[in-house]
């Protein structure tokens, strides 16, 4: 394989996600409007889901027709002794679509070793401890300000500071703690290394990070169900909680703003959410997570049969010629 | 705020000795050094914040402000806000946090929330009662 035929197989590759991924986005953009209306009127979990499947699908649906499409029929019917030339516009998608990429593999890079180093810092500072009947151990860090949350992707730490420690009572520090255990057996960090993977800043973006603002608000909406476990009691306990930490605010360190998400209105909102909770029977699963499941399940099986098909290859094929020349 | 080797190495004399003149100090320095670099990194060490000095005669007397203990809980706040810090922390540090946003919430609200709190409390109990 000489080194024209690769960079031609890079240049197209490049090309091609940048292009999908702007037609896709510009679809998903247009729906994200109602897709969030529609979210608004579901439980929190479901909204997640949703709100997740639908933000992931730009990048979903390039990085599947680029690395089960295009790199294929390039390889199985590009002549390898071909001097084809690239053309300008070719040259130039490919340019935006590898900065995209590299701008998002940048953000991964640094919120990977951020999250690492954080992680590190809290296992020298911290002890590890088992505290009522959580399932996982709790790092216990030593600060003055409230910290509690889970840290880190694989290496995964549920850090508490001992000043939360010491101002919540048993049950608000168990309700506390059930919510960040809820982000931690959904896999939400992974779910946000996933969103920092997705090109953002471009002109067609604005609907899907509103998607992903809108998923922020609804998972920690989820986290607070999942730890009220549909009791009245907890919930009301877990909204005290949240009030406690709230008002702890005060002996953070300036500029100590963990999130853009989580503004007056929204601790408002949770705490009203938290207080109008009804018995009622949690499940497991709901409807909308066996839809988002059947519907990725359905879009695996029709790429398969797509890439399994011949005819299909070549198509593609005649479409990279196009976009070469 | 970070401490260099030698600016740690005088304050790790200083929080075991206690008040110390430069000269006791200097006196103490495990590596050979000049009179006046230990004199320079104290007085740093004054315009930082970390001493606290007086003067007796013509010598300065040095005395840390916060204890090693102090020190280090206060190194490790500004550690993590530095950490924290920053335009999308969460998302970028990977980090899902109870209440995402550690502000200064302003005290009418949260003394409205508090009085909710209270209130709904108080009706599931009257509800539990028969």
């Amino acid at each position: 394989m000489s080194l024209p035929y690769v960079l031609r197989l890079l240049c197209i590759s490049f090309s091609a996600f940048y292009l999908i991924h702007a037609v896709a986005a510009a679809g998903v953009g247009a729906v994200a409007p109602m897709v969030i209306r529609s979210a608004g009127g579901m439980r929190a979990g479901s909204a997640a889901r949703l709100l997740f499947a639908m933000r992931m699908i730009p990048v979903g649906v390039a990085g599947f027709v680029v690395v089960g499409l295009c790199v294929p029929s390039y390889l199985w019917l590009e002549p390898r002794a071909g001097v084809e030339q690239v053309g300008w516009v070719c040259i130039g998608l490919a340019l935006l679509g590898s900065s995209m990429c590299l701008r998002a593999g940048g953000r991964m890079g640094r919120a990977g070793l951020g999250s690492l180093r954080f992680g590190r810092f809290c296992a020298r500072n911290g002890r590890v401890a088992r505290i009522g009947g959580q399932m996982v151990p709790v790092t216990v860090v030593e600060l003055k300000f409230p910290l509690l949350a889970v840290v880190g992707m694989i290496r995964r730490r549920l850090v508490v500071s001992n000043a939360v420690l010491q101002a919540l009572s048993e049950e608000e520090l168990d309700t506390a703690l059930q919510h960040e255990h809820a982000h931690w057996i959904w896999g939400d960090n992974f779910k946000r290394l996933l969103f920092l993977a997705t090109p953002r800043g471009f002109f067609l973006s604005r609907g899907l990070e509103a998607m992903e603002r809108e998923w922020a608000k609804s998972v920690e909406w989820a986290a607070d169900d999942y730890a009220a476990q549909g009791e009245p009691e907890r919930a009301v306990t877990l909204a005290a909680a949240l009030v406690r930490v709230a008002r702890m605010g005060s002996g953070a360190p300036d500029g100590v703003v963990l999130s853009q998400f989580a503004d007056s209105e929204n601790l408002s909102v949770r705490v009203e959410r938290l207080l109008q909770v009804t018995p009622e029977r949690v499940t497991a699963h709901s409807r909308m997570s066996a839809k988002v499941a059947a519907v990725a399940a359905l879009g695996a099986c029709l790429g398969a049969v797509l890439m399994m098909i011949p005819g299909t290859l070549i198509a593609v094929h005649a479409l990279l010629e196009r976009l070469i020349d | 705020m970070t401490l260099g080797s030698l600016e740690a190495g005088l304050m790790k004399i200083l929080w075991e000795r206690g008040e110390c003149s430069v000269r006791q100090v200097f006196a103490d320095l495990e590596r050979p050094l000049a009179y006046t670099t230990v004199m320079t990194t104290l007085e740093r060490l004054f315009k930082k914040g970390l001493l606290e000095r007086r003067k007796s005669g013509r010598a300065f007397f040095y005395t840390p402000r916060l204890t090693r203990l102090e020190w280090e809980r206060r190194r490790a706040e500004m550690l993590v806000s530095t950490f924290l810090s920053g335009p999308d922390p969460s998302r970028e540090l990977l980090v899902s946090c109870l209440l995402d946003e550690v502000e200064k919430y302003d005290e009418p609200l949260l003394g409205e929330l508090e009085i909710k709190i209270r209130e709904r409390r108080k009706e599931l109990s009257r509800r539990e009662k028969p």
